[in-house]
């Protein structure tokens, strides 16, 4: 169709030298800098998010998913880490699906990412709520309401951000250490107590067994938590730009920290729901290890201090999640995908403090949203699945990128090369894939898909009318252009392999 | 019914690894076919594995997922066992096509190890395989089978004789490697040519006719085989050339050898030499050596040198002669001389 055709057509618009001048990012991070920033924007995962797993699937359930998504996880850090060592630029997803699958791809991969990463934020924000509040009016008498305590943390976290590069790290590397140790401290206390029988409480329905409760149902339902486990170790890419060494440092990041998360994921899974009161009382709660905590070491640490401790885990990745939304935000301005003045960055700080700004207004509107819903209703249910919907789908087209990057491009200069190969990312692709559907089976979830859908959707059309003849020439759209180029030239010099 | 869902830590791990690896089999297979890079070496890894789970849990995915295919439990178990040996097999055969054929044995991405040795080590593999299967699987005795094989590989080697003992050559020939393909050999009283190609029959040789020379390998093993291209192709050519006795050697050797130099296809190194082998049947005796580097230049080497020569002779005045011998014809018998 020729209208489809003119309208699938992008063109890139001219800009003066300050453009790039204006929107200029600092190296500081090193490899601890930026592990730490990966294994922080994950762990608030390993304190609570999981834990409903173990209703839906039981224990035995929740430890097959745990075992799927880990290996989904690994191959994907993997092709992740060649990506990112061959393309060191902040795009991260939007970077790669621009070389591998054109505008268009690349495009919806950053939107998707933009979405994780803000609802993340928002889900993040209401779950420091949800235990910060309780404990604030236990410990000091204030009782403040939620909303205002999310624009405070949004307020501080933000002004972290815009600060400056170097704090961001070292905060985040604080954070992340201080999350670590607590989670560490938890595990060995919770060893002596652990029993198999607790964990295995999850009264069985129809059919089921102790181990597997729902049956094999179960461990499909139980998917989308133990996704918990992993999500947001994918944004370490976008620490590409203020990091010393990319190529060198970001596999190292991204695998390094996936061993550290495999062994916290086995770990605090097997533990926490193998101490009183087992699945069921786990399962259902909203602060799961501050139960695990309460069972096992409530002598050591006098009671107040306990949901602090647990909150640690809650603003690692909050932290994480405000950085790596800016970082989203911006590279797409920057590429001409969004708005221009989005992608400015402080002039003395250079931090790209717009997009900061809008992401957090983004979020604490969410957030808002979710709290204002009524009760357990469909919306917050809605905007928490939306976030892992949202995060499988950007996994799923990041996949996709490497499959045709390796099939169209094997010339391409990769400094790290992933072990796993083709096989790694397909192996990746086609459980995130197989999540997407069996989440879409499940009616309690099925929404989520169709508010991803919507702003997917939404996002497309306002690029076709608005954006599409706007881009900008920036690092990720040079690199994907030269690539196209190199494969036009290639092409030409031989026109086809001779088969011998 | 009984209830068979997997109930205890190992089933359920078992049900990990099934899942996962059937996955990864899936990924492996399809990379093959999409990125087309041959990791067939992977694929059959994850088939292994694939097979191993579910062969130790078959146990208790039998009655759940198999018996609508395979009613009977022992069937199934065997099925499972017999493609996870062939899977072992077939990835025994990739990875001695990925570290051996295709590994050290390549030169100049040319596979140089003989396709027959090749072809008999895999057929020998897969041989081996699907005897261990009946032998451990089916815990068939393969010693009557061994012995009625032996039998038959008595009758198979007396009827096809000739066949095997070509086929044995062939086997000679890639262990003592008198020549690799590519190489310019001369075969016994054949005419020399390139090595082709070398099959589990016969070596193939073109000559410098284009034309392909057939060898049988029994041929080639019983045969002398002068190789030009060994030990490196550098090969020294020998021709020789007569000037008048009142020539002086020194001159002439000069502008011989400034001649040869001259001349395309002669590699510098070694030098060519002009090597003066004395006057004889009224002429003076010089041999031109020089040296090419590919034994293929044979012809146009000698062509351009000897331009080179004459152009060069020429120019100085000189003349090449022919050897001479006077021949005295007597029209009476001479006197026998006193005894």
């Amino acid at each position: 169709m020729p209208t489809l055709r003119a309208l699938s057509k992008v063109s890139y618009r001219d800009f003066n030298e300050s453009f790039f001048a204006q929107r200029r990012l600092r190296r500081h991070a090193r490899t601890w800098s930026v592990l730490a920033f990966g294994v922080g924007a994950v762990i608030s995962g390993e304190f609570t998010g999981w834990n409903p797993g173990l209703i839906e699937g039981g224990f035995g359930g929740l430890l097959v998913a745990t075992l799927v998504v880990s290996v989904m996880y690994v191959a994907m850090c993997a092709s992740l880490a060649e990506m990112a060592s061959a393309m060191p630029f902040a795009g991260n997803a939007y970077a790669f699906g621009r070389a591998a699958l054109g505008p268009w791809g690349g495009f919806v991969a950053g939107l998707s990412q933009n979405v994780t990463t803000i609802l993340m934020s928002a889900v993040i924000v209401v779950q420091i709520g949800e235990t910060l509040a309780p404990a604030l009016s236990r410990l000091a008498g204030l009782s403040l309401p939620e909303p205002l305590l999310w624009a405070v943390l949004y307020a501080l976290f933000a002004g972290i951000n815009i600060y400056g590069v170097v704090l961001f790290f070292r905060v985040a590397v604080l954070l992340a250490f201080a999350a670590v140790a607590v989670l560490a401290v938890f595990w060995f206390e919770a060893l002596p107590f652990f029993e198999l029988h607790l964990a295995l409480n999850t009264p069985a329905r129809l059919g089921g067994t102790p181990w597997l409760p729902n049956g094999f149902v179960g461990i499909a339902w139980a998917l989308p938590f133990a996704i918990w486990f992993y999500v947001a170790i994918e944004q370490v890419p976008m620490a590409a730009e203020e990091t010393h060494e990319p190529a060198r440092v970001l596999p190292r990041a991204l695998l390094y920290g996936m061993l550290i998360l495999v062994v916290a994921a086995m770990l605090t899974l097997i533990l926490n729901s193998g101490v009183s009161p087992g699945a069921v009382g786990v399962g259902s709660a909203k602060e799961p290890l501050l139960l695990g905590f309460l069972a096992v070491l409530v002598y050591h640490i006098p009671y107040g201090v306990l949901p602090f401790l647990f909150l640690i885990g809650g603003l690692a990745s909050f932290h994480t999640a405000i950085y790596a939304f800016g970082r989203a935000i911006y590279v797409q301005s920057r590429a001409g995908y969004l708005p221009a003045e989005l992608s400015l960055t402080h002039r003395t700080r250079q931090t790209p403090h717009r997009a900061i700004l809008a992401g957090t207004l983004f979020g604490y509107a969410l957030a808002l949203v979710i709290h204002l819903a009524p009760g357990d209703s469909a919306v917050s249910l809605v905007l928490i699945n939306m976030s892992v919907f949202s995060a499988l789908i950007s996994y799923v087209l990041t996949m996709l990128s490497y499959v045709m990057l390796a099939r169209n491009h094997p010339q391409m200069k990769r400094p790290f090369a992933s072990p796993l190969g083709a096989t790694g990312a397909i192996t990746a692709l086609l459980i995130a894939a197989a999540a997407i559907l069996l989440l879409f089976a499940n009616p309690v979830y099925r929404s989520g898909l169709y508010g991803c859908a919507a702003i997917l959707l939404g996002g497309v059309v306002y690029f076709t009318l608005r954006r599409r003849y706007r881009l900008i020439r920036s690092p990720e759209e040079t690199f994907a252009l030269e690539l196209e180029q190199a494969r036009a030239v290639e092409a030409a010099a031989s026109p086809r392999m001779v088969e011998p | 019914m009984t209830n068979n869902l997997p109930n205890s830590l190992h089933e359920i791990l078992e049900l990990g690894g099934v899942s996962i690896f059937l996955v990864t089999s899936i990924a492996a297979i399809l990379a093959s076919v999409f990125v087309r890079k041959t990791n067939m070496l992977f694929l059959g890894v994850q088939l292994i594995l694939l097979l191993l789970s579910v062969d130790v849990s078959l146990r208790w995915s039998h009655p759940l997922f198999f018996r609508a295919v395979i009613e009977d439990f022992q069937a199934a178990d065997r099925l499972v066992a017999t493609a996870l040996f062939m899977a072992v097999g077939f990835t025994l055969d990739m990875a001695l096509m990925v570290f051996l054929w295709q590994g050290p044995l390549t030169r100049d991405s040319q596979q140089t190890f003989p396709k027959l040795l090749v072809a008999v080590v895999r057929i020998l593999l897969y041989l081996v395989v699907i005897l261990l299967i009946l032998q451990f699987v089916y815990d068939k005795s393969i010693t009557a089978l061994a012995t009625l094989s032996g039998a038959f590989a008595l009758i198979l080697g007396l009827s096809a004789q000739t066949t095997l003992g070509e086929m044995f050559a062939g086997i000679a020939i890639a262990l003592s490697r008198p020549f690799n393909v590519g190489d310019w050999v001369k075969v016994g009283n054949l005419d020399e040519g390139r090595v082709v190609d070398m099959t589990w029959r016969l070596v193939r040789i073109e000559n410098r006719d284009r034309n392909v020379i057939n060898v049988p390998n029994r041929v080639v093993a019983d045969s002398p085989i002068k190789n030009f291209s060994r030990p490196s192709g550098v090969s020294r050519i020998s021709d020789v050339i007569y000037f008048a006795q009142s020539a002086d050697p020194v001159v002439v050797q000069e502008i011989l050898i400034e001649a040869i130099r001259k001349a395309k296809c002669v590699i510098a190194k070694p030098a060519p030499s002009a090597l003066y082998r004395g006057a004889k049947d009224g002429v003076a005796e010089y041999a031109m050596r020089y040296y090419i580097n590919d034994y293929k230049l044979k012809d146009d080497a000698t062509e351009n040198v000897w331009k080179s020569v004459v152009e060069h002779v020429t120019r100085a005045n000189l003349q090449i002669e022919l050897p001479r011998r006077q021949v005295e014809i007597w029209r009476e018998i001479p006197p026998a001389t006193p005894a």
